[in-house]
């Protein structure tokens, strides 16, 4: 589309006020004044422009799938393809109305001679979903600026910004473990590294007799390895419409922190053997209560099952962002938590993801520790900081956080910002830290919020943690490290 | 609207329009300062711009500070408008009808305030605030002079009865100048307590207490002033049926009465009551200050204590015309100086803001670019200014007019399309650099236009030189035709 500006209103102005002056004074120079607006005013008006042909966009978007709340980083190369130089050159690269930009612009000038490239970076916050791009707009001006040419760009390469929960979640067939669980009992059985020896039985593999010991004492024996079994864990989310809410424009909901982040610890306990069912809360479901319900099971399929239900919750939560609907379901959400309580095997311990933006999290957290059940609870935050009401909410935030942690609970804060891998890197660092002070008599404190370390230390909830439980044995605990 | 026509993509990406891009206001304020330098060697004040610049920028500096909310802001700018802008003011309005070149020194004032603006990003609101200000200022001024008056008529006349009462011999003058002052100083006294927070500063515990005795002070001092009142009415009738003579027959009485007169006796009341008095008005002054008002009256607030400020060189310029009439010539100068300045300087300021906001309101200057548009003018009206001189000079001015116009106009544009994060020089520079091309080419056809004017038409006369602008002009507007 070719367009026309008027900008030289002034310019003729000046050259009406001149021509008065010079009339008025008698003034030739001032006359003779007058006439250098009108050079600009024909100079603009000569002025062409075309629709530039040979304009060749290319855009990238990295990574892509990307997580939840990940940056990423979209570059837009524009090339003139042509022989001729684009003195006067805009682009708008067309960013999906819901995706925020964190970084950057989306938008340049530039003049660019034949050959040239101009690159647009700017890095923008994934959101549940996939979202396509629009082509860029580009709009190009004659050396007299008052002729535009506006035209959307063909564009090669990424079209969309894709985002999965699964995103870096790695698949269970290439890595998982053929083991059944990593963890350990007191209980012997078969396995790899030494438990105890104890004597032979008639029906022992001959794998297992100690030559040894029978060379040392003449008589058989066998030996025992530490017996491997997995752990049962409910990965609860809590999905009420109030936590269908956002940091800023753009960003991803509480909920959708909160299924990625389940996706996460699925693919990871899965990988090592364990039995992983889900729940999600404050929603109309077709399980018990209204709540939706997994069993939990181990396995490929399982694994499809739960990416499936969490996908199916985060579409929700991305669908519902923008409504203004009533957000009170109170009762729902108490029977729902005490019906995972209800369904839960004994020996399970559950994993609740929400942003403890109210109380109800803080109840569940205290219904599942009354019941004896290991709590573990991650909080995503999207509380912004920056305003007093923001501060005096994050304070809130903080203080139920404490509260689930006073019940005995493990708690992650997961801030904004940053990476979930690293916020479990740092949990796991500091439970490292904690375990070795509690076995010399230090305090039962459980908060994470270290950095360093490495992840080798399995997600165990504390020693209070098995108080009032029954666990097939004391040292039954979440497997995820590896 | 944006200023360049409509926006390449959504509203939401683009960023506020506000300011023009960087380096085209540094082309067009370099423009600006040089030919403001040129005019001033031209008219033969060298001192042009660096007299100007001060005066220049602080006024805009004032106008600019409008925009903040904090009250110490608003009154530094309130400050800087009554004194520099009032200077500015007078240059503007005064200058062209001193001399000839005082219209070039007006409009290079104007340049340098339009190429301030636009730094500053003042717009067409900023000056109808300003304007607004300055009338506030204006209005507090003159009020708070009438008041000074009315106080200190006030002073003296209280000062009068306060000596003619101490001075009275006769026992029943003496009595009931003492009486009024009673009554004076009782209706002051209970006045203060009710302005002073004593009930507030009292610890919770102890204002039940506080408060019965503030009561019982309070009724008697009523009792006090209403018994005075009553006295000197009796006074007053015993007087008229005569028996006051009585009094005075019994030296001892009289000797009695004629003391309560004494400065000893009248000067602690009138302490007390004078110490009531600035107590109390210092708590309402204080409650006032301290009460969380609007950004409004804050603005009002800020304008109206400038304005009183700004009364005390008004009332000494008074005071000096009045104290040194016949006396002395350079007092009265001095006093008339200040008055005149202080009484007409606001008025131009406000004609000249107040003239661009209506200028704005009416359409005839664009409310996105009034800087630029401020600034064009200027330079046209210096062009105008120094019609008579160095032709080159002249077409100097028109042409940096008509850049200043166009490389701030484009900035503009810029902003608006692209938002204030993209790196834009390279554009802005290469767009400047064709503007002056375009510039000097103009410049260089209609000197050779001047000097054939001035060299093979010199004999043609004024009709000959027309007929060659003419021609020129037409020629110039046939591509304007298309």
């Amino acid at each position: 589309m070719i367009d026309r500006r008027v900008r030289w209103r002034g310019a003729i102005a000046a050259t009406i006020a001149l021509t008065v002056a010079g009339v008025a004074d008698g003034n030739p120079v001032l006359l003779l004044g007058a006439v250098i607006p009108l050079v600009f005013v024909a100079y603009g008006s000569l002025s062409r422009v075309r629709v530039p042909a040979d304009l060749v966009a290319t855009r990238s978007v990295t990574p892509t799938p990307a997580p939840p709340g990940q940056p990423v980083t979209v570059t837009l190369e524009v090339t003139n393809g042509s022989d001729r130089t684009i003195t006067d050159l805009r682009i708008a690269d067309g960013v999906p109305a819901s995706i925020a930009v964190l970084e950057g612009s989306p938008r340049a000038g530039a003049t660019l001679e034949p050959g040239d490239s101009h690159t647009v970076e700017y890095v923008v916050v994934a959101r549940h979903g996939e979202y396509d791009f629009e082509p860029p707009q580009c709009r190009v001006r004659g050396l007299g600026v008052s002729a535009t040419a506006t035209t959307t760009l063909p564009v090669s390469g990424d079209r969309a910004l894709v985002c999965r929960l699964a995103a870096d979640a790695p698949p269970i067939e290439a890595d998982g473990s053929t083991r059944v669980g990593q963890l350990t009992t007191d209980e012997p059985g078969t396995g790899i590294s030494f438990h105890s020896i104890r004597e032979y039985h008639r029906d022992d593999p001959a794998d297992r007799i100690d030559w040894r010991h029978y060379a040392k004492r003449g008589t058989l024996a066998t030996v025992n390895y530490d017996r491997h079994v997995s752990a049962t864990v409910v990965l609860v989310v809590d999905a009420r419409p109030a936590n269908r809410v956002v940091a800023g424009r753009g960003r991803p909901t509480a909920v959708e922190y909160g299924a990625y982040a389940a996706t996460r610890a699925l693919s990871d306990l899965l990988d090592h053997g364990h039995d992983v069912g889900i729940a999600v809360i404050g929603t109309d479901g077709p399980g018990p209560a209204g709540c939706r319900w997994l069993e939990p099971a181990n396995g490929p399929a399982q694994r499809r099952r739960a990416l499936d239900l969490l996908r199916r919750v985060a579409d929700e939560a991305a669908a519902d962002r923008d409504s203004s609907a009533p957000r009170a379901a109170g009762g729902r959400t108490r029977r729902q938590v005490r019906k995972v309580l209800e369904l839960a095997p004994t020996t399970a311990q559950v994993a609740l993801f929400s942003p403890v933006l109210d109380d109800p999290p803080v109840a569940a957290v205290e219904t599942w520790r009354g019941a004896g059940l290991p709590v573990v609870l991650l909080s995503p935050d999207i509380v912004p900081s920056n305003t007093v009401s923001g501060q005096f909410e994050q304070t809130r935030r903080r203080t139920r956080l404490a509260r689930c942690q006073a019940t005995g609970a493990r708690t992650v804060d997961w801030r904004r910002g940053t990476p979930l891998p690293v916020v479990i890197e740092q949990a796991f660092a500091v439970d490292a830290r904690l375990s070795s002070r509690r076995s010399t008599g230090g305090s039962a404190g459980n908060s994470s919020t270290g950095v360093g370390g490495r992840r080798d230390s399995s997600w165990n909830g504390g020693p209070d943690d098995g108080a009032g439980s029954a666990p097939a044995d004391g040292s039954q605990r979440w497997g995820g490290g590896g | 609207m944006s200023l360049a026509g409509p926006r390449l993509d959504r509203p939401s990406a683009i960023g506020d329009e506000g300011r023009a891009r960087a380096a085209s206001l540094w082309l067009a304020s370099l423009i600006v300062v040089a030919i403001v330098g040129v005019v001033g060697f031209e008219i033969g004040e060298p001192s042009l711009l660096p007299t100007l610049g001060p005066v220049v920028g602080l006024t805009v500096a004032g106008v600019g500070l409008l925009e903040r909310d904090g009250f110490v802001s608003l009154v530094v700018a309130h400050a800087l408008m009554v004194t520099f802008g009032t200077a500015f003011a007078l240059i503007v309005l005064a200058a062209p009808f001193v001399a000839r070149a005082g219209i070039a020194a007006s409009g290079c004032a104007l340049a340098l305030a339009g190429i301030g603006a636009a730094w500053a990003d003042i717009g067409g609101d900023g000056l109808g605030t300003a304007a607004a200000g300055s009338v506030i200022s204006y209005a507090s001024m003159l009020c708070s002079l009438v008041l000074t008056g009315v106080m200190t008529a006030v002073v003296y006349f209280c000062w009068a009865v306060l000596t003619s009462i101490t001075g009275f011999s006769t026992p029943v003058a003496s009595v009931t100048g003492v009486l009024l002052l009673v009554a004076g100083t009782a209706g002051v006294v209970r006045l203060s307590i009710r302005w002073l927070p004593i009930r507030q500063v009292t610890p919770r515990d102890r204002r039940p207490a506080i408060e019965r005795r503030l009561t019982a002070v309070r009724q008697r001092l009523l009792y006090t002033a209403v018994g005075s009142i009553g006295a000197l009415i009796g006074i007053g009738a015993l007087g008229l049926a005569g028996v006051d003579t009585v009094v005075t027959s019994v030296p001892l009485l009289a000797w009695l009465l004629s003391s309560l007169s004494s400065p000893l006796l009248v000067w602690p009341i009138v302490a007390v009551g004078a110490v009531s008095l600035l107590a109390g008005a210092v708590a309402v002054l204080l409650r006032r200050l301290t009460r969380d008002d609007s950004a409004q009256t804050t603005r009002r607030t800020a304008a109206a204590v400038v304005g009183v400020c700004l009364s005390l060189p008004l009332l000494l310029g008074l005071v000096l015309i009045v104290s040194g009439t016949g006396l002395a010539i350079g007092p009265v100068l001095i006093g008339l100086g200040l008055v005149v300045a202080l009484v007409l300087g606001p008025l131009a300021f406000l004609i000249v803001v107040g003239g661009g906001a209506v200028g704005v309101g009416l359409g005839l200057l664009p409310a996105r670019a009034t800087g630029p548009a401020v600034a064009a003018t200027g330079l046209v009206v210096a062009a105008i200014g120094v019609g008579r001189a160095n032709p080159l000079v002249v077409f100097a001015c028109i042409a940096g007019a008509i850049l200043v116009w166009d490389s701030a106009t484009f900035g503009l544009g810029l902003t608006a399309e692209l938002g204030h994060l993209p790196d834009t020089r390279r554009l802005e520079l290469f767009h400047g650099a064709v503007a002056v091309g375009v510039a000097i080419g103009a410049v260089v056809i209609v000197t050779g236009l001047e000097v054939l004017r001035a060299g093979v038409f010199a004999g043609g006369g004024a009709a000959g030189g027309a007929v060659v602008v003419a021609l020129g002009a037409l020629l110039l507007l046939l591509p304007v035709r298309g």
